[in-house]
């Protein structure tokens, strides 16, 4: 390993360790269990690897597919954390997400299965095109989430935004390396042994500058009180659109 | 290999988003002022009939038409072709705002309904898409063009509509003759 290389990995351990010591010292292992419990068994594995790496180096690949799919795993619930985070207090947009959620996710398997049963695309055979596929469920979950809260504009906290656009990042670097390194081959290992470290060093570096200020979690803030007839708010919106559109007609035929 | 592409294009869209969601601001709670202050049901109630007819209308082109120089003439099209696109920024940014109303609204609600709300989503694009295309048809032409368009746009519609009762009316006429 090159001296860039471990001063980059135990400069990532170092973020890793920073964040959850702040995170054990204001108390957020409570507010997010699975970001924080993933973050710190990336932590260990980290410091782990770094010691079967320098020492029983034989051992480190087989011993890196079987973490990285316990952090797969983790990660599944850092995505369900995140919905949760950000779309607690909006009933109706989450009730929006799981709708959609659930018919890319029927479209994508139904699409999946009609080609491994054509022929045209086979069972996910290797480590990598696994964790591909599994990786890429949770950045079309992920892209769910970012459209449905750029279009409801629901207000993200810092913390909420902080960990939402670091593990977007994150998984979406890791789907488009992983989706390389399946395609190209062991040509692209060398670039992706380069770009996977710096990918994931973007996300801790905006965990970090995220969690870095004093701002109350979004978790806390007071439920919307927003509570009324959603009908007649429908029934308001079309009518106004109507009416919109009927002056655009008159302003044509005029 | 279009899965590939595919995936790939999952991760920048993804990205893409999300460089946009942490670039926006407001960490806060969206103050959505006219939540408050009582909105109307009818936000365009000052886009008054008048008003559309003065700007779209032929009344006043034909006078500066007959009246005055080529010059003037210019000015006036100009000028109309501002007061038009004004008007249509002014009414876009309306349902918008009545659009950014509503999903303020009906994020917090339970009852949400996502075919109703699908179904209101595409009333507004098709809407804001009408309007662009109008727009386009100002930003080429001016409010005469449009009109002319219109205009011809019907003619042909008529004539189509004129062509295919004709073709209807002999259709049944030789049926007729071939059940006698």
């Amino acid at each position: 390993m090159s001296s860039y290389a471990l001063s980059f990995w135990l400069a990532g351990v170092a973020l890793e360790g920073t964040i959850l010591a702040r995170a054990l010292v204001v108390g957020w292992f409570k507010k997010c269990p699975f970001f924080f419990g993933y973050l710190a068994s990336v932590f260990v594995q980290d410091v782990f690897f770094l010691a079967v790496y320098s020492f029983k180096f034989k051992y480190y690949q087989p011993i890196y597919w079987y973490a990285e799919f316990f952090s797969l795993l983790m990660g599944c619930g850092v995505t369900w954390e995140i919905f949760r985070l950000i779309l607690g207090r909006y009933p109706g947009a989450g009730r929006m997400a799981r709708n959609v959620l659930a018919i890319v996710i029927l479209m994508v398997l139904s699409k999946g299965l009609v080609g491994v049963w054509n022929g045209d695309i086979p069972w996910a055979v290797t480590t990598v095109e696994l964790e591909r596929n599994l990786r890429a469920v949770q950045a079309l979950s992920l892209l769910v989430l970012a459209l449905l809260i750029t279009y409801y504009r629901v207000p993200l906290g810092r913390y909420a935004k902080g960990i939402f656009a670091g593990y977007g990042i994150f998984i979406a670097t890791m789907v488009m390396t992983l989706t390389l390194r399946a395609s190209i081959g062991q040509a692209f290992q060398a670039v992706w042994v380069f770009v996977q470290p710096h990918c994931y060093a973007v996300s801790l570096g905006i965990w970090c500058f995220s969690f870095w200020s004093d701002e109350p979690s979004p978790v806390e803030q007071s439920r919307s009180k927003i509570e009324e007839d959603y009908q007649s708010f429908v029934l308001l919106t079309r009518r106004s659109l109507v009416q919109a559109r009927e002056f655009l007609g008159r302003a044509i035929r005029s | 290999m279009s899965g590939t592409l595919t995936l790939i294009a999952i991760g920048f869209l993804l990205i893409g988003l999300l460089v946009y969601l942490l670039r926006s601001p407001g960490s806060e709670e969206e103050d959505v002022p006219w939540l408050h202050d009582g909105y109307s049901a009818t936000p365009y109630a000052n886009c008054r009939k008048e008003q559309l007819d003065r700007i779209f209308g032929c009344e006043d082109w034909e006078f500066i038409r007959n009246s005055t120089s080529k010059r003037v003439q210019q000015l006036f099209r100009k000028e109309r072709k501002r007061i038009a696109l004004s008007w249509l920024s002014r009414l876009r940014s309306e349902a918008r705002t009545g659009m950014h109303l509503h999903v303020a609204r009906v994020r917090a609600s339970e009852e949400l309904e996502p075919l109703t709300e699908l179904r209101l989503a595409i009333e507004y694009y098709a809407f804001q898409a009408k309007c662009g295309l109008i727009a386009a048809i100002l930003l080429l032409g001016g409010p005469i063009a449009l009109r002319n368009m219109v205009g011809q746009a019907e003619s042909l519609s008529n004539n189509l509509r004129g062509m295919l009762e004709a073709g209807l009316k002999a259709e049944a006429s030789s049926q007729r003759t071939r059940i006698r």
